[in-house]
């Protein structure tokens, strides 16, 4: 379809199709963000360390995801391709990655 | 912080009631909340009104117009033309409009319409019904759960944050890291969007965060705007006039020779511009 691709970009995506795919990336992200606040708090990271194990961990996911499940062309599945999948979810795994890095700091260190 | 903290690791640690009886049950009763809010929004929404015949072609005429623009390679240019020609001659008269006399009056008066009227007040209820439980949530844990220590933040705050993050707790010298209930909330407020997502699906109407930023908005924007067909025929009137129609099968000996390699690509640009 090397047509579509040059006639109209406008046209190209499949709203709901688009949106599932959001939904999923946003699932493979919450769930890892609760791995990797796991991970974190029972290592004990504290302050910037445990935001640097959370931007590292970040590239690894994305990586895969971009590798794996986009086979290297994120482009077919999300519209803007690197920022859809690097970008967008940020904040929103952060913070879920900072509510469990909390517990799990807590519940290993703070609680007798 | 002065005093004798300053620098130092505050050695301390929690009773464990205070985990069982504190931390959990906030946690668990504020996925709760939002799944029984979720469920409770389906409820109260019930049916949709069921649109009138006149708006379902006004919006089909539109749709009718973009498809065709979207589609045109797959038409010869004779029947392109001719549909493009209708098209735009219907879209120009206002033949689809929902009200033709009143074309050039612009947008209708919001509160003229009584259907835009009843999906303001919808949109209201709503609202309503996301405010209300963060509001006694958030209230309920600040009248149980004020006066003690919950949680201690792995990362460090400035100082600002005490007065909110320690409401309750009249200790001058205790780290900022040190925190009371009402922050753990918050915590689970933000953090919670992911889980819902994923238990509830994309669409819920679970998540709280919403809520805040249409507090801050309250009544600004009850409903969506109700827009001016004539405008959006006018202006997709305009953009099929100018769509550029080419015959997807005006090349296709062309494209199938390159295919199966009986031809090199002499065209230089290859399948279009020929």
């Amino acid at each position: 379809m090397a047509r579509m691709a040059d006639t109209s970009e406008l046209y190209k995506y499949f709203e709901p199709t688009v949106q599932h795919n959001a939904l999923a990336l946003s699932n493979i992200h919450t769930l890892t963000s609760w791995g990797v606040g796991t991970a974190a708090g029972i290592l004990g990271l504290t302050g910037w360390a445990g935001f640097a194990f959370f931007l590292a961990s970040w590239a690894v996911i994305s990586g895969l995801v971009l590798a794996v499940k986009c086979e290297g062309r994120p482009s077919v599945y999300f519209k803007s391709s690197l920022m859809d999948v690097a970008g967008t979810p940020l904040l929103n795994t952060l913070l879920s990655y900072v509510l469990v890095w909390t517990l799990m700091y807590a519940l290993v260190y703070i609680y007798d | 912080m002065g005093g004798f903290g300053e620098g130092t690791d505050q050695e301390m640690f929690l009773d464990p009631a205070i985990r069982n009886w504190v931390l959990f049950p906030i946690t668990v009763i504020m996925v709760l909340v939002g799944v029984f809010r979720h469920q409770l929004t389906i409820l109260m929404a019930g049916d949709p009104p069921k649109p009138d015949a006149r708006d379902v072609r006004q919006a089909k005429a539109l749709l009718r117009g973009q498809l065709l623009a979207q589609n045109n390679a797959y038409i010869p240019a004779a029947a392109f033309g001719e549909r493009r020609r209708y098209l735009c001659r219907a879209y120009e008269e206002g033949e689809y409009l929902k009200n033709k006399a009143s074309k050039d009056q612009g947008a209708a008066n919001l509160m003229a319409d009584p259907k835009a009227m009843e999906a303001m007040m919808d949109g209201m209820k709503k609202q309503m019904m996301g405010i209300v439980p963060q509001t006694l949530i958030m209230g309920w844990i600040q009248f149980f759960f004020s006066g003690f220590i919950v949680i201690k933040l792995p990362f460090p705050l400035g100082l600002r944050f005490k007065q909110m993050l320690q409401s309750g707790i009249m200790t001058p010298n205790m780290d900022v890291r040190w925190v009371s209930s009402l922050s753990w909330y918050f915590l689970n407020l933000f953090g919670l969007r992911g889980v819902f997502a994923l238990i509830l699906g994309g669409d819920n109407a679970a998540d709280g965060t919403r809520d805040m930023a249409a507090m801050g908005s309250m009544g600004a924007a009850g409903a969506a705007q109700p827009q001016d067909y004539h405008k959006l025929f006018l202006g997709m009137k305009d953009s099929l006039a100018i769509t550029y129609h080419e015959w997807d099968l005006a090349t296709v000996e062309q494209r199938v020779l390159v295919k199966y390699g009986k031809q090199a690509r002499v065209f230089g640009a290859g399948r279009r511009g020929t």
